[in-house]
């Protein structure tokens, strides 16, 4: 399904990713949830691939902002594609003591020691243990990568700038600096992360 | 001039030119002391301050530039005896290099155009150099059997270098030589090398006189404390007549065979000027052979070794194949064989990392520099006389730490100068020479090198330094009058602690040696200070060569899988419940008479899972009153690892030095037992059980 249609028009640039996800997304329930919950991670990191050398072409990078969506717990969330390296399943990580609470440990992701954090936590939502859906965002995080532990991930989306939104008020008493702002999509509502913000609860302060 | 032009490699090359003039700035120094003035070591300086003046100018360091030009011109003065190289042209000599080291860094931080300094260098060197010693100007021709002709196409240099020869009263000699034009650089290679050893070329004329034809001639103009026959049979070359023109020579014209008339000498065809060999021409040819070496991001590096660690984690996974293979019916040939070459690999594998090891290491000599510049500079500042002696500086360590060394080496070298060695007048008083000695060593044992600085100066007053760390807090009155000499040493490395009231420049700008035993315990070195009233004090540290891979000891604590490092490790015992008490509610065994404290990383890591084991070990690391204990459920056994980083998110976590990966595709932490003693000795954690 979403893999073959995306091999037809590759070569076509960015928004063919998100064509297929939404093809996908029309011809069944929700199949979504089931492409992405496969255990085919390439067809996703393919799409990111291809939106990355899609952003790099000013013109649409301008206007329209290319975002990954996915779940952290009743909330569906998005970030910039181009912050995000790639994703990746749930490996044994290693605790590491006395890093911030949110810290689970680090990995290592070919040879890189990769710290890796739960956006539950974060977000200060009471932590779950990883489920087969659990992903993690291997966010490019100012050169040195750090993971981000979702719930599970949806598709990429692409919005125009304008169509993102202040965070309500009511939301920014919680969590406010951690939000960017709110972008619509017709009835689909996507929490956008302000990303330093969010890695800065991964950083150790003595 | 755009930053992207100044890229890190010209940085490097700048700095290395500077490292360059420094080292032989310094060794011209020790030879002024002793009256020699060596022409080889002027030139070199003359090169250094040419290449930096021509890399500078290139790439818009004006600052630079603009002192290297002046700094050129001095030099240049010194090749032709116009100007002595006399303490104050060194102290400004010395000056030029320091404020190319501060320019150069500004640089590499984007600061292209800084000028600090700049101007007020270039009056001091101009000053030097107008101070001209006019030499007594005899002409050359009533001095020498040389033509006027002759004498006229030699350069001022070349000049310079014959009436230092004549002063010297040597034997001036002109080699009259022809060789074929196919290959006459040869010809000439052989006679600077057969001359070398009993004086010096002075210049390199071709000769005007035809040759045979197919040669070419030349004149070549020797000064030397050998007579005409010893040259001879030293270059023993039939194409070479040995005719004396100087004043000696000339009392020993009658030895040779035929009087012979000067010849006039007349390059002047063009091909013959080209082939003057001027200085310039000789400083391009060993510019040119000076790079032969290649510079390298550390970083590259790093992921050669990274992929060695890797190579040897796929290495193990093939055994394991080989292993399922052996069991199978009909395999257990081809399973040996995949044994015996996986051996082989190994082999290989380790020769490739001892290989990488190899290009890590380098010489502490440029560092050393360093710091006998910075001392130089501090302590004439401070009115100081100190000597600062260096040894043992072809000792390597690892690049990495090298460069970690130079802050804390520096602060050290401030002190002795500063808190060590007395005023003059003072150590006179004492019966103590006036220049004070600091001296920096550096000496391989085994895995380790230990680098030593130690001063003759006052030594630490062990009665104040109590009182001040009383008055501080950092130790209880009645603890302080248990402590003995070497445990008051120590109160000097923990924040806080300054036995001066007053904060001068030069202690350091408000840090102490906390700051220095920090950035020791980063490279899992190790400080310790001793000293004796009046005699001086001795400050050692002990450093890993190396940081990249090291052996460790694996082991398991609440089901968690640690590495300790093999070099913080004392050793290993089995903690018999009977061994542990408990003094003021912390767990104690008494190993030889010494009683060393319990950790468990379940408490001072908060790690929940398995409760400790009816057997457990005890791995004991840190020596004497710091010698402390971990407990472990697991001694795993001992393995090389590859320390990494856990980046700059989490490498501030105190007690880990950083994450390793083991062969079963398992990432480890790996303690860092010089952080957690320390926790320890500040009473900090809850090692409690």
């Amino acid at each position: 399904m979403g893999v073959r249609d995306q091999k037809k028009m590759s070569g076509s640039g960015r928004a063919v990713a998100s064509d297929a996800v939404s093809d996908a997304g029309r011809a069944n329930g929700d199949p979504l949830k089931e492409f992405f919950v496969s255990d085919n991670e390439a067809d996703l990191n393919q799409a990111l691939h291809v939106g990355e050398a899609y952003v790099g072409t000013a013109l649409h990078a301008d206007a329209m902002l290319e975002l990954l969506a996915f779940w952290a717990g009743d909330e569906e969330y998005g970030v910039e594609i181009v912050q995000i390296q790639e994703i990746i399943k749930v490996p044994v990580i290693t605790p590491v003591p006395r890093a911030p609470a949110c810290v689970l440990g680090i990995i290592s992701l070919r040879g890189t020691i990769v710290p890796v954090a739960d956006l539950r936590a974060i977000l200060g939502m009471s932590p779950l243990p990883a489920a087969r859906a659990s992903r993690i965002l291997v966010l490019r995080g100012d050169g040195e990568p750090v993971g981000l532990l979702v719930d599970q991930v949806s598709s990429v989306v692409r919005l125009e700038r304008e169509a993102v939104q202040p965070v309500p008020r009511t939301m920014q008493r919680q969590a406010g600096d951690l939000l960017q702002g709110v972008g619509r999509d017709e009835d689909r509502m996507l929490i956008i992360l302000d990303l330093p913000t969010v890695l800065m609860a991964t950083e150790y302060v003595g | 001039m755009s930053s992207s032009v100044f890229t890190p490699e010209l940085i490097a090359e700048a700095q290395e030119i500077v490292d360059a003039l420094n080292s032989d700035l310094i060794v011209a120094e020790s030879e002024a002391r002793a009256g020699i003035v060596d022409p080889d070591r002027i030139n070199g300086l003359f090169r250094s301050a040419h290449s930096l003046k021509g890399i500078s100018g290139m790439f818009g360091l004006s600052g630079v530039s603009r002192l290297a030009h002046d700094l050129e011109s001095l030099l240049d003065g010194m090749r032709l005896g116009k100007v002595q190289l006399d303490a104050n042209a060194l102290d400004v000599l010395f000056s030029c290099v320091e404020r190319f080291g501060a320019l150069i860094a500004a640089a590499a931080e984007g600061d292209e155009n800084l000028e600090v300094g700049v101007d007020e260098l270039v009056v001091r060197l101009k000053n030097v150099t107008s101070g001209d010693v006019g030499v007594g100007k005899t002409e050359l021709t009533a001095l020498v059997d040389l033509s006027a002709d002759v004498v006229s196409v030699l350069t001022e240099y070349e000049e310079h270098r014959l009436r230092e020869n004549l002063k010297k009263d040597r034997n001036l000699f002109m080699l009259r030589s022809a060789f074929d034009l196919s290959n006459f650089d040869v010809g000439l290679a052989e006679i600077d090398a057969a001359v070398k050893p009993l004086g010096e070329v002075i210049t390199k004329l071709p000769s005007s006189k035809p040759g045979e034809s197919g040669t070419i001639a030349f004149d070549i103009i020797v000064g030397s404390d050998s007579d005409a026959e010893s040259l001879a049979s030293a270059i023993s070359d039939d194409r070479v007549e040995v005719i004396p023109i100087g004043k000696r020579g000339a009392t020993q014209r009658a030895a040779v065979a035929a009087p012979v008339a000067a010849t006039p000498l007349a390059p002047s065809t063009e091909e013959s000027a080209a082939l003057l060999t001027s200085p310039e021409a000789d400083e391009g040819a060993t510019i040119r052979s000076v790079s032969r070496t290649v510079r390298v991001d550390i970083r590259r590096l790093d992921r050669l070794m990274n992929l060695v660690g890797e190579l040897g984690l796929t290495r193990m996974a093939f055994e394991k194949i080989g292993e399922g293979f052996r069991r199978l019916q009909g395999f257990t040939g081809l399973a040996a064989e995949l044994h015996k070459e996986g051996r082989n690999f190994e082999r290989r594998l380790t020769e490739l990392q001892a290989g990488i090891m190899e290009v890590r290491m380098v010489p502490l000599a440029n560092l050393f520099e360093r710091m006998v510049r910075i001392g130089r500079k501090v302590s004439r500042e401070l009115n100081r006389e100190v000597r600062i002696e260096v040894s043992g500086e072809g000792t390597e360590l690892d690049k990495l730490i090298v460069e970690d060394l130079a802050d804390p080496l520096m602060h050290l070298v401030r002190n002795a100068i500063d808190h060590g060695i007395e005023a003059p007048e003072d150590r006179e008083a004492n019966g103590k020479p006036r220049e004070g000695m600091v001296r920096l060593t550096a000496t391989a044992r085994g895995n380790h090198v230990l680098v030593v600085v130690s001063d003759d100066g006052g030594g630490i007053d062990v009665a104040r330094a109590l009182e001040s760390a009383v008055q501080k807090g950092l130790v209880t009155p009645e603890r302080a009058a248990e402590l003995t000499r070497r445990e008051v040493f120590n109160l000097l490395l923990l924040p806080g602690f300054s036995t001066r009231s007053e904060v001068s420049e030069y202690s350091g700008r408000g840090v102490g040696m906390d700051v220095v035993k920090t950035k020791i315990s980063q490279l899992s070195g190790i400080v310790d200070i001793d000293s004796e009233p009046g005699r001086g004090t001795t400050v050692t540290i002990t450093l890993p060569i190396t940081l990249a891979i090291i052996p460790a000891l694996i082991v398991i604590v609440a089901g968690e899988t640690y590495a300790i490092p093999l070099n913080n490790v004392q050793e290993t015992l089995a903690l018999e419940p009977s061994l542990v008490r408990t003094i003021e509610n912390r767990e104690v065994i008494s190993v030889r008479g010494t009683t060393v404290p319990l950790v468990d990383l379940r408490g001072i890591f908060h790690i929940d899972g398995k409760g400790r084991p009816d057997l457990p070990y005890g791995v004991i690391a840190g020596v004497g009153q710091n010698a402390t204990a971990l407990v472990v459920d697991e001694l795993v056994g001992q393995q090389d690892i590859v320390i990494k980083s856990l980046g700059r998110r989490l490498r501030k976590v105190p007690g880990i030095a950083g994450a390793a990966e083991l062969g079963n595709q398992k990432t480890i932490l790996v303690i860092d037992m010089v952080e957690l003693i320390d926790e320890m000795a500040r009473g900090g954690g809850d090692g409690r059980a």
